[in-house]
């Protein structure tokens, strides 16, 4: 084949990438450190490097199918990449079982804290609805507002889903293969969570101080935790109080030693688990649940 | 030849001129004589220090000139039985002549005893104000001085007992720095206010060994007026920030605290800096350490992390709520909004 001939051949395959990415009628919007401030929506995928900040005066939408790929970078060198989504404005992040909205990394092996977290702070409006959240710090982390989280997973991140001094309802999600597929810090929150699957997790459930026993976290299954389903933090003197959960057993002797509490360690308080399930909560299910 | 002797002159130490700082020392309100007072670099007063005063006078005042700085002033009797120590701890000496008092306390050796877990160790004793218990007094545990013992430290005590007594079980091997403090409004973190009671453990820092309960005494004195700008402000040497603090009308609020940390994440540490309560008006002023970049926000409360309903707000003209400050900079005309914290 002459070079003339392979000149040829490259500007045809150049062309039909380019109309393949036309065709398939994906937008890409590559972002680096931004903020919005007024109303905007995200589809396609959104490729972030560095930090965007919904400002207060801001509402973000992200239409189902989005992928928003963030930067693995860590220039400060903290093993915690940097790039992150911040909301302080209002989020409405509402996919579909068949589109969900997908958070990851863009590395080509991705692994935990590859970015840092979509940070819900002082949110005025907070809606997730099948989300995808993998490869962060913390695939959530929710602070000082109201937030629903529902039908979503958070997974391979430090941190599956955390909160402290919120109004969160989460239900219907799944959490695995974190470190902490929950963590929380209950400060005066107003809290439900139920029909959520926290499995094979390092740690289920970290409880790491100043809860005062109010969250209702019962109806999940938590379970094939590799360390602990529950972990109280070492300021967590007070007891935390978790019924009718599936714990993947019966057996009340093997529940308990699934706790890390005032039994390992005398300053912590107690984890108890009143009315343990007999089997696993079938998610779909807490649609029809009354009364959660 | 000329140009040798302007070299020469080049090469002579250049020397600040020096700050006079005067005192007195006394013991529940009497001159207290006989108090050599030392000058030093930071709160810990194990090391040696820059300078130390004669004994002081019949009168109970002390002299020393010191190049400009920031100090922290402690004084001990000859027989080592009185301990004094200046509520303005670290005390920033920037003016020809500054007066800083000194308060007396009666110092109590620790006494070890046996502990029954030989893995860790533990601390007991009784607070007393002017030799009576003191109740509700809170009880700080530091592991160094670097940070002049603000904010909770490595471990604090439950309020006191009636009879002043407090105490911290499973305490890893270490030396500790105790310090105590009781606020009149009931807070065990913030501002050491006028007529706060507050002291600091002689015998500082006290080592703590696996097996053994070490019993202490800690007495207390009250926080004169005027001695509280420096547990707000840190060591006041940096850049200022001024401003008002105002609803989302536009209206001041007083009462708030504007706060500086150097993370952009908030509250995982202690802030850098932080104001006095805003004025009627919501004026404040917010003196930083150095210069740098620093996270600016205001609130209602001091200390843990913001609670349901409390008035917060950030600095919103950046979108990391952060300012670069150099040095001697001083800006004027910020404004901060503040709002309750609405979950409910």
């Amino acid at each position: 084949m002459s070079v003339r001939s392979l000149n040829r051949l490259a500007a045809v395959l150049l062309i039909m990438a380019w109309l393949a990415g036309c065709v398939s009628g994906v937008s890409r919007l590559k972002l680096k450190d931004s903020v919005i401030e007024s109303d905007v929506v995200w589809s396609g995928e959104v490729y972030i490097d560095g930090v965007v900040t919904v400002k207060k005066s801001g509402r973000l939408v992200i239409e189902p199918g989005t992928r928003i790929v963030f930067a693995p970078n860590d220039h400060d060198g903290d093993g915690i990449g940097d790039s992150e989504l911040l909301v302080e404005g209002a989020l409405v992040a509402r996919g579909t079982a068949a589109e969900p909205i997908v958070f990851t990394s863009a590395a080509a092996q991705p692994k935990a804290a590859d970015w840092k977290y979509l940070y819900l702070d002082f949110a005025r409006e907070a809606e997730i609805d099948y989300i995808i959240s993998e490869y962060a710090y913390s695939g959530l982390q929710v602070h000082f507002c109201r937030a629903k989280v529902t039908n979503s997973i958070f997974r391979h991140n430090v941190d599956g889903l955390r909160f402290s001094t919120v109004n969160l309802i989460a239900t219907g999600n799944q959490m695995y293969d974190n470190r902490h597929g929950l963590r929380y810090e209950e400060r005066r929150s107003e809290v439900s969570l139920h029909h959520n699957d926290i499995r094979d997790n390092e740690i289920g459930i970290f409880v790491v101080t100043k809860s005062d026993n109010l969250a209702h976290i019962e109806q999940n299954n938590i379970t094939g935790s590799r360390q602990y389903n529950v972990k109280l933090g070492w300021q967590q003197p007070g007891d935390v109080t978790l019924p009718r959960n599936w714990w993947g057993t019966t057996d009340p002797t093997a529940i308990k030693e699934s706790f890390f509490d005032q039994d390992r360690d005398a300053s912590l308080g107690h984890v108890s688990a009143p009315e343990p399930l007999s089997g696993p909560v079938d998610l779909p299910d807490w649609e029809s649940t009354p009364g959660l | 030849m000329r140009v040798f002797w302007v070299f020469l002159l080049l090469l002579l130490p250049v020397s600040l001129p020096a700050v006079t700082l005067e005192g007195r020392v006394v013991a529940d309100d009497e001159p207290l004589a006989g108090v050599v007072v030392a000058a030093y670099p930071g709160l810990d007063f194990t090391v040696e220090p820059v300078m130390r005063s004669a004994p002081s006078d019949e009168d109970g005042s002390y002299r020393l000139e010191l190049p400009p700085g920031s100090y922290a002033l402690y004084g001990w009797s000859a027989d080592q039985r009185q301990f004094a120590f200046c509520g303005r701890n670290p005390v920033n000496l920037k003016a020809a002549t500054v007066w800083a008092g000194l308060q007396a306390i009666s110092v109590a050796a620790a006494t070890a005893i046996g502990y029954d877990d030989s893995y860790s160790a533990a601390i007991e004793g009784q607070v007393l104000n002017n030799g009576t218990p003191l109740a509700g007094a809170t009880v700080y545990l530091y592991l160094d001085a670097t940070e002049d013992f603000k904010g909770q430290g490595y471990r604090l005590s439950l309020p006191t007992a009636e009879d002043g007594y407090f105490r911290f079980d499973g305490l890893p091997e270490s030396n500790y720095f105790l310090v105590v403090r009781q606020r009149g409004n009931g807070q065990r973190v913030g501002p050491v206010q006028a007529g706060d009671l507050f002291g600091v453990y002689p015998g500082n820092p006290l080592t703590a060994r696996a097996g053994q309960l070490q019993q202490v005494e800690l007495s207390v004195v009250a926080k004169l007026k005027g001695e509280t700008d420096s547990e707000t402000f840190g060591r006041a040497t940096g850049p200022v920030l001024r401003g008002k603090v105002t609803d989302t009308s536009g209206q001041g609020v007083a009462g708030v605290h504007v706060f500086a940390y150097v993370d952009r994440v908030i509250g995982h540490q202690r802030p850098a800096a932080i104001s006095t309560p805003t004025a009627a008006d919501g004026q404040f002023i917010v003196n930083l350490p150095e210069p740098g970049t620093y996270y600016v926000g205001a609130r209602e409360a001091y200390g843990d992390s913001p609670a349901p309903d409390e008035l917060f707000g950030m600095y919103e003209v950046s979108a990391d709520h952060g300012l670069t400050l150099e040095e001697g900079q001083k800006l004027d005309d910020l404004h901060i909004v503040v709002e309750p914290i609405a979950i409910y």
